[in-house]
């Protein structure tokens, strides 16, 4: 997988890197299984503080998406099929922000439902096409 | 958390001018902590106290524990130093600067000596003065790096070097001091190359620090919100904690925030309003509104 950072926005390097990957894995760019490389690599490799790499496993490795193995390495967590309390938490609070903004936006609650709805669409076709492959 | 480098109230005056006014920082170890300022800040006057080079006029100062008047000495054995302008002897060759260097180091380290020497490829057999500025530099940082030094002290080191040797220069500081847990002190008016590898940021103005914060929160909290109301806010809005400066412009107002963003972003929420941008401010404009702010 090919990582990239842009140290000179204005949003911090950890955050570009946690969404990067969790993005990956949501869209099985990165699978299930498969090992990350170690804080040492990736920070030599992005030329960027090691202190930033470990702060992005921590917290993937709290939200459950990547699992250390002592002495093994870093891998992709199995995908879960039941959401712990801390997932939950996560998700709630995405929904809400969402729904925030389409309020102060003006966006009616049908319309946000109908545009809810299509994003799935397109999720679903992407992650079946992705497993085809 | 333990402490590579603790400075506290650190002064120093130079006939009527003060160059470093009462400072304290504390720099942890495995940190890159990243100094900067503008020219005539106060950066390497500071760095030459810690150095033992010059001697502070009020306040004291640690490093690895010891003081940096007495043990300097000491310290220095555990210091690796690259200066702004390299003063070398220019009549010696690169291995004669190499063999002399190593006389002063018991723990000298030939094999990162020449794995560099290598990867830079400096010509062992040319005179120091016939190098190229950016050469000097990547010898200046091969010497400094050849006792493995626990702390590497950094002073403009990337100015005279091209994009390939500075990228270079920054992932040798990576590889061989940051994964090892070993602390830099990375002193720089090129923001960019300090905003790749810091964690922690340092910025002096007129001697004085006037921000010490982990990069990410720094980048995190400090933003720029735009927000066009529905009607005009109640002015006791502006007045929270966090925000530094709120000011109409058109139809829009800016506000700027330094501390406490969530709940100043939440206090505007309450407001009706047709949009609210949060704008992410890089280093350089961060760097730019905090010494600005502070002529004022």
């Amino acid at each position: 997988m090919w990582y990239h950072v842009d140290p000179h926005s204005g949003i911090p390097i950890y955050i570009q890197l946690k969404e990067q990957i969790k993005k990956a894995v949501a869209s099985n760019l990165l699978k299930e299984g498969e090992q990350l490389p170690s804080v040492r690599e990736l920070a030599i490799k992005l030329t960027i503080n090691p202190n930033t790499v470990a702060r992005v496993y921590q917290e993937l490795e709290r939200e459950g998406i990547i699992e250390t193995a002592r002495g093994l390495g870093t891998f992709v967590a199995r995908r879960r099929e039941e959401y712990g309390a801390a997932q939950e938490d996560i998700l709630e609070r995405a929904l809400e922000s969402l729904m925030v903004e389409a309020y102060q936006l003006g966006v009616d609650q049908e319309r946000l439902r109908i545009k809810f709805e299509k994003k799935l669409d397109v999720w679903r076709d992407r992650l079946k096409k992705e497993g085809d492959v | 958390m333990s402490w590579v480098i603790e400075l506290d109230g650190v002064h120093k005056t130079f006939a009527e001018k003060t160059a470093v006014n009462q400072l304290s920082l504390k720099v942890s170890q495995g940190s890159i902590f990243g100094f900067i300022g503008p020219n005539g800040a106060g950066k390497t006057t500071l760095i030459k106290m810690m150095l033992g080079l010059l001697t502070p006029d009020q306040g004291r100062g640690s490093i690895f524990g010891m003081d940096i008047v007495k043990d300097s000495v000491k310290i220095r054995q555990r210091i690796g130093y690259v200066a702004e302008t390299q003063s070398m002897y220019g009549y010696m060759s690169v291995a004669e600067i190499m063999g002399f260097c190593r006389s002063f180091y018991p723990q000298w380290n030939k094999d990162t000596v020449e794995k560099y020497l290598d990867i830079f490829q400096l010509p062992q057999k040319q005179k120091i003065k016939n190098l190229s500025k950016g050469m000097k530099t990547q010898l200046a940082l091969i010497i400094s790096l050849a006792h493995n030094p626990d702390l590497l002290i950094l002073d403009e080191p990337t100015s005279g070097l091209d994009a390939v040797s500075r990228q270079e220069f920054l992932r040798i500081i990576i590889e061989e001091l940051s994964v090892q847990g070993k602390t830099v002190f990375f002193s720089s008016h090129q923001l960019h190359d300090v905003e790749k590898i810091a964690d922690m940021i340092g910025i002096i103005n007129n001697g004085k620090l006037i921000e010490t914060r982990k990069m990410d929160e720094l980048k995190s909290t400090v933003k720029k919100i735009r927000v066009v109301f529905q009607r005009e806010p109640d002015g006791s809005l502006f007045l929270q904690p966090g925000i530094v400066k709120a000011e109409k412009q058109g139809s829009a107002y800016l506000i700027d925030v330094e501390d406490n963003l969530t709940e100043v972003i939440n206090q505007i929420k309450q407001y009706p309003h047709f949009t609210l941008d949060i704008i992410d401010q890089s280093l350089e404009k961060i760097f730019i509104e905090k010494v600005r702010g502070e002529g004022k």
